[in-house]
């Protein structure tokens, strides 16, 4: 043991920098997160233990429930409407002869726009007034108008669009990258078999990306469920606590109300849901691959 | 191999654990910090028979102060001079100087961080939260010293106290008023001979106004916001004119009362804004700056508002000084009630007594002080002389801090020389006749506006909306989430 140890220094050595950083900049604050959702707080101090009581305010909050229902519609919602929409673009974008460039940096333009300037660029769109873009958009085809983002059953769904809009640019260009690097030789021998491009898609593209479509659906729940400043800018969690988040809740108590301890008890149900909703991923995925 | 990730996991473990523990160190630190504090808040009677003597001339330190305006600030060379003064006056003392603007979402990580200036401002609603997060300094002492406590308003003193100690200094106070836009009245016809818009004096004479203007010029007609607890706040006022009480003291225990039919009455005018006359703006998921925007451009004719804000869109938005004109609040069926609010000085808690002493001179300078002498209205003076000259609005007062004859007679007799508007669009605010002013409900007064809030976007986005089932379920929620855990 200690023999090893001794061979092995230099390059434990080498990896103590990453390895303070990891613990100073990532584990530390998620640990020391974890143990102040126990506590009672006096701004981040910790001032007094007590035991679930963050956690249990938390929950039995009367808003509470329809803030974790809404968290897994904007999940659910970014399924339906964002989950196919960069595997279709990146299959199109991939068997485009010509401008494929041109198309490449089309999509991935809006994830250049600041977040935040995002989100106020669509509020002006929704804007639900007849001097609203897509309002007037819609008179000039003569429907009626919308109230968008004040219709409670629209708000978590429009979030999602524009969430969309901003991000799948980057999905499609890692989905590219995986196609790449499908071996040729599949599609021409399938061709040859007389295979149309409905099947080669069907029998090709889609088994061999499907490690990177179940990575990126883990990383796109995960990323949907924090869902946080699109809210906070366009609607604040309104109409009517409609599109409240877990996220906004838990910034609406760190930075409005100051009570860091159930700030942290929201992150730390947040952290379990999605830890649960990974692992039960991981357990079909292997299922699936054992078969 | 194996070992050897055990073996990291267990020296990043070991990390994560001492690092953690230093972290609980700094909360016991923090907690134990608490004791030496209000341990040198009773010292000071001891050393103030030895501390001033010696404390004022030959001690060396830094003032950090958090009253200072933003470097394109044309207000800036005015407090260059005061700075210049307060040194030549205080040697010994260096000032540095911070833009510190109050922001709910900045305030926690800097108070947090030890990154407060000594002396800072803020606004009527957040000294409770900051006394209890123990961020303020207890300066009971050096009020009674400049004599401060008891030339203020008391009923402005009593947001800053908590158990008989004093945390913070209020300056000014408002009402809240109903703001007018001249030029969208005039375009509807709606001033009278002099110039003056006519004020409705009823909240429906106010939805019918708002329903003429929106006819005449097809602007909207009246603001309410509805984010970031100010649709809570501001339904405050309507609601208590219809007779609605929030919270009640009943045997020690908090009440939520505001599922009366006074309450839903109000909320319901609050719907027919939107539904029967629709005169609110389009988009109803809006907020107070909003309502500088659209007011400040000619969008919308009406809007809560008082003194504090009537510069905010003629500096943002370029409007002119004299396109606005205030009011008293209209009368409901239970007559005529105004929230109140303003804003007050703070000191950091980690503040030593000699930057406490810093802090009041450096506001006697300012002439924020009960004094009369010329010397301390110089900066009253020095502030609406160049006001005045920025074409900012000069004249009109709201809620007066100090209250002793001498200093308002003298502070009236300033504002009427520099004064640089028609102050009969001031009149009906200014003299505020039979409305009830009233502070904000003393029990998480936050968590109730962002109920509201709810409530008030529910009746605003929805038709249907049943404001009766909406508040009840409110009041229910309110209760359980927040008033059952209240002390009483």
């Amino acid at each position: 043991m200690k023999k090893w140890l001794y061979r092995d220094l230099p390059s434990w050595l080498l990896i103590v920098p990453s390895l303070l950083f990891f613990v100073v900049f990532h584990w530390q604050p998620i640990v020391s997160g974890f143990v102040l959702s126990f506590f009672e707080t006096k701004g981040y101090n910790a001032v007094r233990f007590n035991g679930l009581q963050n956690y249990i305010d938390v929950i039995s909050n009367s808003v509470f429930q329809q803030t974790l229902v809404n968290t897994f519609m904007y999940v659910i919602w970014s399924l339906i409407i964002g989950f196919l929409v960069p595997i279709v673009v990146a299959i199109m974008i991939n068997e485009m002869a010509n401008l494929q460039a041109f198309f490449k940096f089309s999509v991935y333009f809006p994830g250049m726009v600041p977040g935040v300037a995002a989100a106020l660029l669509w509020t002006f769109m929704f804007d639900p007034g007849p001097g609203g873009l897509l309002n007037m958009l819609l008179a000039k085809l003569g429907l009626p108008m919308s109230q968008w983002l004040q219709n409670s059953h629209l708000t978590i769904p429009l979030i999602i669009v524009t969430m969309t809009w901003r991000s799948f640019g980057g999905t499609v260009i890692l989905y590219l990258a995986s196609l790449q690097g499908v071996n040729h030789e599949l599609y021409e021998a399938a061709a040859i078999d007389g295979a149309g491009i409905r099947k080669r898609v069907r029998h090709i593209t889609i088994p061999q990306i499907s490690p990177i479509i179940g990575i990126l659906l883990i990383l796109q729940i995960i990323g949907v469920f924090q869902v946080l400043y699109e809210p906070l800018t366009m609607t604040e969690g309104g109409p009517n606590n409609s599109s409240m988040s877990l996220m906004l809740t838990s910034y609406h108590y760190a930075f409005r109300y100051f009570e860091a301890g159930r700030s942290l008890a929201v992150g730390v149900i947040t952290f379990l849901i999605l830890a649960v909703l990974t692992a039960v991923y991981f357990r079909i995925d292997k299922r699936a691959n054992a078969d | 191999m194996r070992n050897g990730k055990l073996l990291a996991l267990i020296a990043a473990l070991a990390l994560a654990v001492t690092a953690c523990s230093s972290g609980g160190n700094n909360g016991e630190a923090g907690g134990s910090q608490e004791p030496s504090a209000t341990a040198s808040g009773s010292a000071p009677p001891a050393s103030e028979s030895s501390a001033p003597p010696s404390s004022s001339e030959t001690k060396e330190f830094v003032f950090n102060n958090g009253d200072w305006p933003k470097p394109q600030d044309k207000r800036l060379a005015q407090f260059e001079q005061w700075k210049a003064k307060f040194e030549s006056e205080n040697p010994g003392v260096t000032m540095k100087t911070e833009n510190f603007s109050y922001d709910t979402n900045t305030f926690l990580p800097k108070a947090e961080s030890g990154q407060l200036p000594n002396l800072f401002g803020t606004w009527f609603t957040e000294p409770q939260k900051i006394i209890n997060a123990g961020y303020a300094a207890d300066i009971t002492e050096y009020m009674a010293k400049y004599g401060f406590e008891q030339a203020l308003n008391p009923a402005m003193l009593d947001l800053v106290k908590k158990d008989g100690k004093i945390y913070g200094i209020p300056s000014n106070g408002y009402y809240m008023g109903i703001w007018y836009n001249v030029n969208l009245f005039k375009q509807a016809g709606l001033l009278d001979e002099k110039g003056i818009p006519k004020y409705p004096r009823t909240y429906e004479e106010l939805a019918e106004t708002a329903k003429i203007i929106k006819d005449k010029t097809g602007k909207a007609g009246f603001f309410f916001p509805t984010k970031n607890n100010q649709g809570g706040w501001e339904f405050m006022s309507i609601a208590w004119s219809y007779g609605a009480e929030f919270e009640k003291l009943e045997n020690g225990k908090w009440k939520a009362v505001f599922n009366s039919p006074e309450a839903v009455e109000a909320l319901q005018y609050l719907k027919d804004l939107k539904w029967k006359y629709d005169v609110l703006t389009d988009n109803v998921l809006v907020e107070v700056n909003d309502m500088f925007r659209m007011f400040g451009t000619d969008q919308v004719a009406m809007a809560f508002g008082g003194t504090d804000w009537m510069n905010t869109p003629i500096n943002d938005y370029k409007m002119s000084k004299d396109n606005l004109s205030v009011s008293a609040v209209p009368a409901g069926p239970k007559g005529r009630v105004a929230l109140s609010g303003g804003n007050l000085f703070m000191f950091s808690a980690n503040s030593t007594p000699e930057q406490i002493d810093a802090g009041f001179k450096w506001l006697k300078i300012k002439g924020v002080s009960p004094d009369v002498n010329p010397e301390s209205l110089k900066g009253l003076e020095e502030t609406l002389a160049s006001d005045q000259k920025l074409n900012r609005i000069v004249g009109p007062h709201g809620m007066q801090a100090w209250v002793n004859k001498e200093r308002v007679d003298a502070e009236n007799a300033i504002r009427e020389k520099y004064k640089n508007v028609d102050l009969a669009l001031w009149d009906d605010y200014m003299k505020n006749e039979g409305v009830t002013i009233r502070p904000e409900e003393p029990v998480n007064a936050q968590e109730l506006y962002k109920t509201l809030d709810a409530v008030v976007q529910a009746v605003l986005t929805d038709k249907n909306a049943d404001p009766k089932a909406l508040l009840d379920k409110a009041a229910a929620d309110f209760q359980r989430d927040y008033l059952d855990k209240a002390k009483g």
